[in-house]
C-alpha cells in the first residue's frame, strides 16, 4: 500500500511577468514519486492569468526547505526523497519545460486535479522536478501538491 | 467499514482581513479521523480572495458545540471526537499552519473537493485541527463549508 505525502507551499508572492519556483521535488536515486494530485489556488482580484509549469532542473535555487506532510493514514515512514523546497527567490538552473504538462489559469480562478488510481503522473528516481509559475499580474497563490510513494 | 459524519458551519460572517476559525475539529485520544471532503461557499459580490487553512491549535477557542452528523449509510456510532466547535468567536489559542493544506480561494466563488478512496487527509489522534479562514473582501461576507469524515 502507498503512502501519501503532501507538499504545501502557504502564501506565495507572484511578481507580475516573474518566473518563480514554488515547489522543487526532486525525487531520490533510490525512488520514484507517483504525483496524485494537485492544487493550485490565487487571490488575484482583477484579471489576468498565470501559467504553472512542470519543468526539470539542473542545479537547486535558493528556497525554504520543507519536509513532505504524511498526508495519509500511513504514518510510519517519511517520504524518500531529495531536498524539497518552497517559494524559491533564486531561481534553480537550466529550467527545461520540454513536454511536462503545463497550464495557463484564468485569474481570478484557480484549479485543482485529482488523478485516479493508475492514471498518476510518474516521476522515476534522480530526477529533479518543479513547479513553476509566471503570472501577468502581482497576486499570491497557494499550492497543495500531493504525491504517493 | 468505516462510518461517515458531516460538520456543517450553516452561515458564517467573515470580516475583511479578520481571520476567524469556522470548524475546530480535534481528535479524540483514543481515535483517528480521515477527512474526506470539504466545500466551501460563499455569498461575496465585490471581487475578492478569501484564505482557508488547515491549522494545528493548542487552546479551543470559544464557538459553538455541535454533533457530527451521521451523513453516511452507518448511523449507529456516534463519531469519536474532541469537542467540536463552529463559528469561533473567541479564536483558538496557539495556531500554527505548519506544513498543512491552504488555499486561496477566488470571490465571488466556491471550491469543493471529494477524495478518493485510499487518498484521504489523516489526522492522528489527540490531534486538534481546525479550519480558519480570512477575507480580503470589504465589508462582512457570509461563508457555509461542510467538513466530512471517516471513522
Amino acid at each position: 500500500m502507498a503512502t501519501q505525502y503532501s507538499v504545501s507551499t502557504q502564501s506565495v508572492a507572484l511578481v507580475a511577468a516573474t518566473a518563480k519556483t514554488c515547489i522543487e521535488l526532486p525525487s531520490s536515486s533510490t525512488a520514484g514519486i507517483t504525483i496524485i494530485g494537485l492544487e493550485v489556488s490565487f487571490s488575484a482580484a482583477a484579471a489576468g492569468s498565470c501559467v504553472v509549469e512542470w519543468g526539470t532542473f539542473a542545479t537547486t535555487g535558493t528556497g525554504t526547505t520543507v519536509t513532505p506532510l504524511k498526508y495519509g493514514t500511513g504514518q510510519g515512514v517519511a517520504a524518500n526523497v531529495g531536498t524539497v523546497k518552497i517559494a524559491d527567490t533564486v531561481e534553480v538552473t537550466t529550467f527545461a519545460a520540454a513536454t511536462l504538462p503545463s497550464w495557463v489559469i484564468p485569474l481570478p480562478g484557480m484549479y485543482s486535479i485529482l488523478f485516479p488510481a493508475g492514471r498518476e503522473f510518474f516521476q522515476p528516481a534522480s530526477i529533479n522536478r518543479c513547479l513553476r509559475l509566471t503570472s501577468t499580474l502581482a497576486c499570491n497563490t497557494r499550492i497543495n501538491l500531493f504525491f504517493e510513494q | 467499514m468505516a462510518t461517515q459524519y458531516s460538520v456543517s458551519t450553516g452561515t458564517v460572517g467573515l470580516v475583511a482581513a479578520t481571520p476567524k476559525t469556522c470548524i475546530e475539529l480535534p481528535t479524540s485520544a483514543t481515535a483517528a479521523l480521515t477527512v474526506i471532503g470539504v466545500e466551501y461557499s460563499f455569498d461575496a459580490t465585490p471581487p475578492g480572495s478569501v484564505v482557508a487553512e488547515w491549522m494545528t491549535f493548542v487552546t479551543t477557542g470559544t464557538g459553538t458545540t455541535v454533533t457530527p452528523l451521521k451523513c453516511g449509510t452507518g448511523q449507529g456510532a456516534a463519531a469519536n471526537v474532541g469537542t467540536v466547535k463552529i463559528n469561533d468567536s473567541a479564536e483558538p489559542g496557539t495556531l500554527a499552519a505548519g506544513t498543512l493544506p491552504s488555499w486561496v480561494i477566488p470571490v465571488p466563488g466556491m471550491y469543493s473537493i471529494l477524495f478518493p478512496t485510499g487518498r484521504e487527509f489523516f489526522q492522528p489522534d489527540t490531534v486538534n485541527r481546525c479550519l480558519r479562514l480570512t477575507s480580503t473582501v470589504t465589508g462582512t461576507i457570509q461563508v457555509r463549508i461542510d467538513l466530512f469524515f471517516e471513522q
